[in-house]
């Protein structure tokens, strides 16, 4: 093996970690409103990557309507996907929640069984719905970002819009975690998220509680969609790898931990582009599979659960 | 008409009649055309109806939603192509052959929870399949002809992805988690596939077999009936009651010893292998077979749909579901052009308004509560309140009588047939209970048993969780209901006055007996009524007993009670000692038999007196059960004398006997 050949595998192994980082903050935005759903409400939202590509084609009506910056789309987007999440959980969700169905009179497995087939009818419609209105023709938000990277070393970069959704991915980290920790409404969704029972009796109201996080789970999807949207060409029929994506991150970090989406998003993105790197393109996707599915299997509580 | 239905489909006839409804559609190829689009409809209902039951076996009667059946569907639909078209089998022997390969691939989901391989055991398989590979590897370095893949990228990906399915422990994971879980599962089988030159590589491949419509059919009919018939099997013996136990509480399921792993097993095994057969006759009918389309995940919305419009966790939903399915995906979304939209939709509009499916609907008429059910719904529809009646001044006294047997059996057994004209006696008797509106209920149960003070009931509420002493392996029982504690202390007082030793039981954990649970869960579910509880002690005869029930009714008519008095306890005392399957459940002694009938006759001929004196000759010849002093509290309570009675049910409880008995008041 002469120099050149360390140095060049040694300049993929930097790529891999530093595009796989990269990667991550971009996974990690994806999962934080799944994370947050569920440490608050124990709800997997299985139609969280369909709202995810549903505010993408928001973005881009928007776009249709302004000609501005993509980003800018973010202010009509974020207030209109708070509103989704909130009437959401206010309308449907918290009809079928556990509590709910055994008032109903069912079992308590069903009840658990049901907010998830109710999400998942929800993808299904969503990308319907967006198949129909926009049909099948992949669609991308054009923007100046997407073109230009900084260059670290003669043969390593680092992709700007990448970079940008890092530093946004780290943003919305700390700001959530200040809501939570900091301001009325946080403390509220955590005592809530603590002891569903007795937070009425401290005055709350369950109901209100969880549409609010419910639309911060979903205004957090929709930055998300708009990044996406930049990154990538997408279709009505994306949302579930997305959605699987979003899990794994959140398998991989634990149930509910918002540090843990970030670490649990850049060890799914490194082992992705390593995989890919040495086993070709479509070993990209099973790799990350396999390593949701290993985790599931030995450590299902996640790598970093508290 | 509902319950005639039902009774015509589960009662005595009931195989008949079904046979009848099979044999219909056996003949229906005959006489229509062998094109004919109707043909075409009921194939296509056969199909679903078996996917549909694959995912209610899992989702239904285990709890585990599947959003990953689509793989079976997926691995049984190529399977076919591949033996049919690279191995120029006959295309029905490829037919099995697919449905032989989804089930392997069940099995090797579910390996990981055999209870003899688990832990770290499961590292020895899984070195043992990387050394096959590694020889396999080696093999085809020397002799090329042996790669069966057509790509070196795909074999390793495959073998690698199917080593590590196979050391998946799949069935321990729960909720949400199996679900992405199976997910997961089906998109990588999906995108392992797309890339595999043997298939089509996205492209697919084609199914260019001879089959005509009939034929088809035939298999369809054919499958759904073995299918169902399985099922039905599985969900008789034991296993299957304990199933339900499992999903109802898997914790409590696992304390009273059930190998839940096995049965998981065994029904993920069976979903797999059905699925795969249903999905080789979808694929042989449509030709052409794609990896995206056949591992899309819009196969389980289909199956969601199915199984929950039809009602989960029942045997005839899926079918009812695919019934549904077929009018509205086949003949309504072609109208509209939005089949998965509207069924996505459907899906879940059912659950908000609806959860328990057509069945649930159908149960619920049939039971007589459906105006329970819809809540205010009812009442604000035909304007008629429950409780108008209540405003009429209400009279003092017993207002209803009724004998009820405290075997957990038909309970816990609903499905049974052989319980079936119990658990319709106890719905009767449900009827007679709401229709009388007590204030309180009195209540002697044989299986409380005290030894030294006559014992009541103090405790406001009785709520957890009950594990029967003899039948402790069909799970757990809930119970939560409320006592008089005020009527009970009454109790307790006049009966100290009256020279009978009494107490009140008031403190956490007494143990609730099993017959006043059951006479509870059937009679009273949702705790409508409180309750004055009173002990069996074992060294009170007759007469004692017969004054309980008389100064239990006293002190409730001094409070101004309407109270219904019943009494727990069973006919015939010989059970079974050797093992006999729930299904085939008699008397285990004519003769008991025959004195039971001679017993239930006499009461509801009005001879209640007759029926008193010669009880003694009865409770001797045969074996009643505890003295039958529970009917000594009856009649106490009714004044000394049993009056005209109505037989609502009588039947076996493992060879004991037993009836829910009205008495007229």
């Amino acid at each position: 093996m002469t120099d050149d050949d360390v140095y060049w595998a040694l300049i993929d192994v930097a790529n891999g970690l530093i595009s796989g980082t990269m990667l991550g903050g971009y996974y990690a935005i994806i999962a934080i409103g799944l994370t947050l759903t569920f440490g608050v409400m124990r709800l997997v939202n299985l139609a969280h990557g369909d709202w995810l590509v549903f505010s993408a084609y928001l973005s881009l009506v928007f776009l249709s309507l302004v000609p501005i910056s993509p980003l800018y789309t973010l202010i009509g987007v974020v207030p209109v996907m708070y509103g989704v999440g909130y009437a959401l959980q206010r309308l449907l969700l918290n009809r079928v929640s556990v509590q709910a169905m055994e008032q109903k009179g069912m079992s308590t497995s069903f009840g658990l069984m049901s907010p998830i087939l109710v999400t998942f009818g929800m993808s299904i419609v969503l990308a319907q719905g967006l198949l129909a209105g926009f049909s099948s023709n992949t669609q991308v938000i054009r923007n100046e970002l997407s073109y230009s990277a900084i260059q670290l070393s003669e043969d390593l970069s680092v992709s700007t819009l990448r970079l940008t959704f890092f530093c946004v991915a780290v943003a919305i980290l700390v700001l959530t975690a200040l809501l939570l920790r900091a301001t009325h409404v946080g403390r509220a969704i955590r005592a809530a998220s603590d002891d569903a029972e007795i937070a009425p009796l401290m005055g709350m109201r369950p109901a209100r509680i969880y549409a609010t996080a419910s639309g911060i789970s979903l205004a957090i999807a929709g930055v998300a969609g708009v990044m996406v949207g930049m990154t990538r060409p997408f279709q009505p029929f994306d949302g579930p790898q997305f959605l699987l994506v979003a899990f794994g991150v959140v398998i991989l970090g634990g149930m509910g931990s918002l540090a843990g989406s970030l670490v649990g998003g850049i060890l799914l993105g490194v082992v992705q582009i390593l995989a890919g790197t040495y086993f070709g393109p479509s070993a990209q996707l099973v790799g990350g599979y396999m390593l949701i599915l290993a985790v599931l299997a030995l450590k299902p509580q996640g790598l970093f659960a508290r | 008409m509902i319950a005639r239905i039902e009774h015509l489909l589960t009662g005595r006839r009931g195989g008949a009649v079904l046979g009848a409804i099979v044999l219909v559609l056996a003949l229906l190829p005959l006489v229509l055309p062998p094109t004919s689009y109707l043909l075409y409809l009921f194939f296509t209902f056969f199909v679903f109806a078996v996917f549909g039951h694959g995912w209610n076996l899992l989702a239904g009667y285990c709890g585990l939603l599947s959003f990953g059946n689509q793989a079976f569907v997926g691995v049984g639909g190529f399977a076919l192509a591949i033996l049919f078209y690279y191995g120029g089998v006959n295309v029905w022997l490829a037919w099995i052959g697919g449905g032989v390969v989804a089930g392997l691939l069940a099995y090797l989901l579910a390996i990981p929870v055999d209870e003899r391989r688990q832990g770290r055991a499961v590292w020895k398989p899984v070195g043992i399949a990387v050394l096959l590979w590694a020889i396999y590897e080696a093999a085809i370095l020397y002799q090329p002809g042996l790669d069966l893949f057509g790509s070196a990228y795909v074999r390793r990906v495959l073998i690698l992805l199917l080593i590590f399915l196979g050391a998946l422990p799949l069935l321990r994971l729960q909720g949400a988690y199996f679900a992405v879980a199976t997910w997961l599962i089906a998109a990588s089988l999906a995108s392992v596939f797309n890339e595999w030159k043997v298939v089509g590589a996205g492209g697919g491949m084609q199914i260019k077999s001879t089959v005509t419509l009939p034929q088809l059919y035939y298999a369809g009919l054919v499958l759904l009936v073995v299918a169902t018939a399985v099922i039905w099997r599985i969900l008789r013996s034991r296993y299957g009651l304990a199933l339900t136990a499992v999903r109802d509480d898997e914790e409590a399921a696992r304390t009273v010893g059930i190998d839940i792993r096995r049965m998981k097993m065994v029904v993920f095994l069976a979903a797999g292998i059905f699925t795969g057969l249903a999905a080789g006759l979808f694929y042989m009918d449509a030709v052409i077979i794609t990896p995206p389309a056949a591992f899309s995940v819009f196969w389980s919305a289909y199956f969601v749909f199915i199984v929950v419009a039809g009602g989960m966790g029942t045997l005839a939903g899926p079918i009812v579901g695919a019934v549904i399915f077929v009018v509205v995906d086949r003949l309504l979304a072609p109208v509209l052009n939005q089949g998965l939209l509207i069924l996505g939709a459907a899906s879940i509009v059912i659950m908000l308004v609806m959860p328990r499916g057509v069945m649930g609907i159908l149960h619920d008429l049939r039971s007589g509560e459906g105006k329970i059910r819809l809540g205010g719904l009812w009442p604000l529809l035909f304007g008629i309140s429950e409780r108008q009646g209540g405003l009429r001044r209400d009279q003092p006294g017993v207002v209803a009588a009724l004998l009820v047997p405290g075997s957990p059996l038909p309970l816990m057994g609903r499905d049974n047939p052989a319980w079936a004209p119990l658990v319709e006696g106890f719905a009767a008797a449900r009827k007679v209970l709401q229709a009388a509106r007590p204030d309180v209920v009195l209540l002697y149960s044989t299986q409380w048993v005290a030894v030294l003070d006559q014992l009541w009931q103090a405790k406001p509420r009785l709520a957890g969780l009950h594990v029967d002493e003899n039948w402790h392996e069909l799970g757990n029982l809930r119970y939560d209901l409320r006592v008089d504690v005020s009527l009970a202390r009454d109790c307790v007082k006049a009966c100290n006055e009256a020279g009978i030793k009494a107490k009140a039981v008031d403190y956490d954990g007494f143990p609730i007996d099993t017959g006043t649970i059951v006479a509870a869960n059937f009679l009273l579910p949702h705790g409508e009524v409180p309750y004055v509880l009173a002990a069996n002690n074992i060294y009170h005869d007759w007469e004692t007993t017969c004054r309980l029930g008389e100064l239990a009714v006293a002190q409730a008519i001094n409070r101004g009670k309407r109270v219904a008095v019943i009494a727990v306890g069973g006919l015939s005392g010989t059970m079974f000692r050797e093992a006999v399957d729930f299904a085939d459940d008699r008397i285990a002694r004519d003769i008991d038999d025959i004195w039971n009938r001679d017993l239930l006759a006499k009461l509801a001929e009005g001879r209640g007196d007759e029926a008193l004196a010669d009880l003694p000759v009865y409770a001797r010849e045969a074996r009643g059960d505890m003295g039958m002093k529970h009917l000594a509290w009856l009649a106490g309570a009714l004044g000394g004398r049993l009056g005209p009675a109505v037989v609502h049910g009588y039947g076996p409880v493992y060879g004991a006997g037993a009836a829910i008995v009205e008495f007229k008041v």
